[in-house]
């Protein structure tokens, strides 16, 4: 998750020309903005794009100090655990049960507004979420509908297609035998 | 106080070496104290019973072991009411009841005991008083669970409802009991908790199960729980609806051989007897004969018979034999016209079970979660591209030409459900690639077939289609199934002298109450089922 396509998509997201983005010598993702100033490290520079960003979503990660180190604690938790976990078999499900138990109450991540951290942990794992059969979306009811809110932002999307979520209404209507 | 204190002293004294500590000896005083009352009780209750005994029983000749039943008298003067008519006897004298003994228990002067018949029950009690005595109450209270009995008794009312039987408004007060077949005081599973409902939510319930595999190695003792006793009861009424409602429709029965030459269709493996010198096969399904048949100018028929199935699977909806309810029908110009006899039979079928068993539908439920059964009138037809498009709009990827795998069927019965509310539907012209070599093709387009499948709750339960009835034809389409013709020259030979236009199905009895009922597993409807791992009882 950490490269260079994600970041201009966030860029993308914030509304902020991402400027150069590209892998150092030690592949690690850095920016290198306006006045030539580098940064690097993935939550260093979704900092420094929400910084110059006046999205909502930018604005609402920096509300209060409390908010901001959660939005900083969860962009970590994508990177470190979420983003490798999400490709191996067994985290991956333990990350999706755990996900849905948490957006039983919640909408997003933060605080009852969109936030950086939902942003980052959306991308860490839009590649698992696509994999998954209508049958697990439905497992996974509560992950799958803050996916499916989050997907509906055009910015958010970006004209990619979206993942279909269609069957998780089917939850209500019609539950089926032998599942 | 003063009573430890000596012990203490005693311990100490008599322990010589030891000094035993406070704790132990307390603990000593404690255990002398505890024999001391056992002792003293256990003369009380010998003094008390010896008493009992020794009492003159006047109660002697109206109960007992009966002698094992030889067919020696006609008691033709006893007559006997069954539970559910007990309520018309009441306040109307001595009735005789034969039944089990669900549950019984004594208290001192009373014993209540719980008589069962099939799924009702009732409640019984025996006082101690002019006609019962001590003796005979005692003899109630010990009679094992199980136990066949006959009872004399009056049907009385009750001023407060019993919750625990199925007879609320009365209960019957003994006079005569005996012991007609008394059961293993040990039993396997207790029926009570094989009867439990399966309440997932109720915490603080007690969660006893019997699991499938006890259940199904005793099984006459799963058997008699009301849920199975109503199962079965609506399994017999299928059969009885598929062959009134055909025979109405001017079909007539036939019996097709289970011992065959040759494998019958193509795919499910086949078990293999011994026959004389040769060995021969038990038949997979009727299909040929049933063919046959059309072929002798019966014109329509249905057969009720055992199917062999030599497949390996161990899942919930698999049995290595049942039972098959299997249909084939002659028509004029086009396969429709069977398929909406089938459809109308199954609706007929579903509306029979809805009227005329709705108290063993309702027993079931009393166990198992039963949700009722939806079907449209007439029954709801889509195209398999329909459902194709269904799947592919739910995000499903799937091919035109491809089979529906058991989790996209699932998903698609519940699309079905979400869209037309029902839980019967049938898929027709199923591509041709995936069906037997002698399926009918789509005459209009090449890659469809006149076949069609038939779903319950999302499950298949009946594949038939319009068959190939002229012989160069299906040597044609057999060749291109690459099936060596000279394995299968009795089946063709079959339609070499003049054969009307037919179509047909065939559908799993056992699989049908399973889906009706939305049961979780097939060997719950099969009274002694049969798979891979189980050959008994």
């Amino acid at each position: 998750m950490c490269d260079v396509a994600t970041v201009q998509k966030i860029a993308n997201c914030l509304g902020v020309a991402p400027g150069k983005i590209q892998l150092n010598e030690e592949q690690v993702v850095t920016r290198t903005g306006a006045q030539n100033k580098t940064v690097s490290g993935f939550a260093t520079i979704l900092e420094s794009l929400a910084r110059e960003s006046k999205s909502e979503t930018a604005q609402n990660s920096i509300v209060t100090k409390e908010v901001q180190a959660q939005v900083y604690q969860w962009i970590e938790f994508a990177v470190l655990y979420v983003a490798p976990g999400s490709k191996d078999k067994h985290v991956s499900k333990q990350l999706l049960a755990d996900f849905n138990k948490l957006f039983i109450s919640k909408s997003y991540l933060v605080g009852h507004f969109i936030t950086l951290a939902d942003l980052a942990v959306y991308y860490a794992i839009s590649e698992l979420v696509k994999s998954l059969s209508p049958l697990d979306k439905e497992n996974y009811l509560n992950l799958s509908r803050w996916f499916d809110h989050l997907q509906q932002r055009p910015e958010i999307h970006q004209g990619e297609p979206m993942l279909n979520f269609t069957t998780i209404y089917l939850h209500n209507w019609a539950t089926g035998t032998h599942i | 106080m003063v009573e430890e204190k000596e012990n203490t002293a005693s311990a100490n004294t008599a322990a010589g070496q030891e000094p035993v500590s406070k704790k132990g000896a307390k603990k000593q005083a404690k255990a002398a104290k505890k024999a001391e009352q056992k002792a003293g009780t256990a003369a009380a209750l010998a003094a008390d019973d010896a008493a009992g005994d020794n009492a003159a029983d006047h109660a002697s000749g109206r109960y007992g072991l009966s002698e094992m039943i030889q067919s020696k008298d006609k008691r033709s003067e006893r007559e006997f009411v069954s539970v559910p008519e007990l309520s018309s006897h009441v306040g109307k004298g001595l009735v005789w009841v034969r039944g089990r003994v669900h549950t019984s228990r004594s208290k001192g002067k009373q014993c209540f005991l719980i008589l069962r018949q099939q799924s009702s029950t009732v409640q019984c009690i025996l006082a101690v008083g002019d006609i019962i005595s001590k003796q005979m109450v005692k003899f109630a209270g010990n009679i094992p669970k199980e136990s066949i009995i006959d009872i004399q008794a009056k049907p009385v009312s009750v001023p407060t409802r019993i919750e625990s039987c199925t007879e609320q408004l009365l209960e019957l007060c003994v006079e005569q009991i005996f012991v007609i077949s008394q059961a293993k005081a040990q039993l396997p599973l207790q029926i009570e908790d094989a009867s439990r409902p399966e309440n997932a939510d109720e915490a603080d319930g007690l969660n006893i199960r019997v699991n499938q595999d006890t259940r199904l190695d005793n099984r006459v003792l799963d058997l008699r729980t009301p849920a199975n006793q109503a199962i079965f009861r609506l399994e017999a009424g299928v059969c009885r609806l598929f062959r009134d409602i055909l025979t109405e429709k001017g079909f007539t029965e036939i019996h097709t051989p289970k011992i065959i030459s040759a494998a019958s269709e193509g795919g499910a493996n086949v078990f293999t007897v011994s026959y004389f010198k040769d060995s021969a096969y038990l038949a997979q399904s009727p299909q040929l004969y049933k063919q046959m048949a059309i072929a002798a100018d019966f014109d329509k028929v249905y057969t009720v018979g055992a199917v062999f199935r030599a497949e390996d699977s161990n899942t919930h909806r698999h049995l290595t034999e049942f039972v098959g309810l299997d249909l084939e029908m002659a028509f004029k110009y086009h396969y429709h016209e069977v398929l909406h006899t089938i459809g109308n039979t199954f609706t007929a079928i579903f509306k029979g079970l809805r009227d005329k068993y709705s108290r063993e539908i309702e027993a079931v439920g009393q166990q198992y979660k039963v949700e009722p059964f939806k079907f449209l009138e007439p029954p709801l037809i889509l195209e398999f591209a329909e459902g194709v498009a269904m799947l592919r709009e739910a995000g499903i990827e799937t091919g035109d030409e491809e089979d529906l795998s058991t989790p996209n069927e699932k998903l698609l019965g519940r699309l079905v459900k979400a869209k037309y509310d029902t839980d019967f539907y049938i898929l027709d012209k199923f591509p041709l690639s995936i069906r037997p070599f002698y399926t009918m093709p789509d005459p209009n387009n090449p890659i469809y077939s006149n076949s069609y499948d038939m779903f319950m709750r999302g499950e298949e339960i009946l594949s038939g289609a319009q068959r190939i009835h002229d012989p160069e034809y299906l040597i044609e389409r057999a060749k291109h199934h690459g099936i060596d013709t000279t394995k299968i020259a009795a089946y063709i030979e079959s339609f070499r002298y003049g054969c009307p236009p037919h179509a047909g199905g065939g559908i799993g009895m056992e699989r049908v109450v399973m889906l009706y009922l939305g049961l979780d597993n097939i060997r719950k409807t099969s009274m002694f089922p049969r798979d891979p791992k189980r050959l008994t009882p």
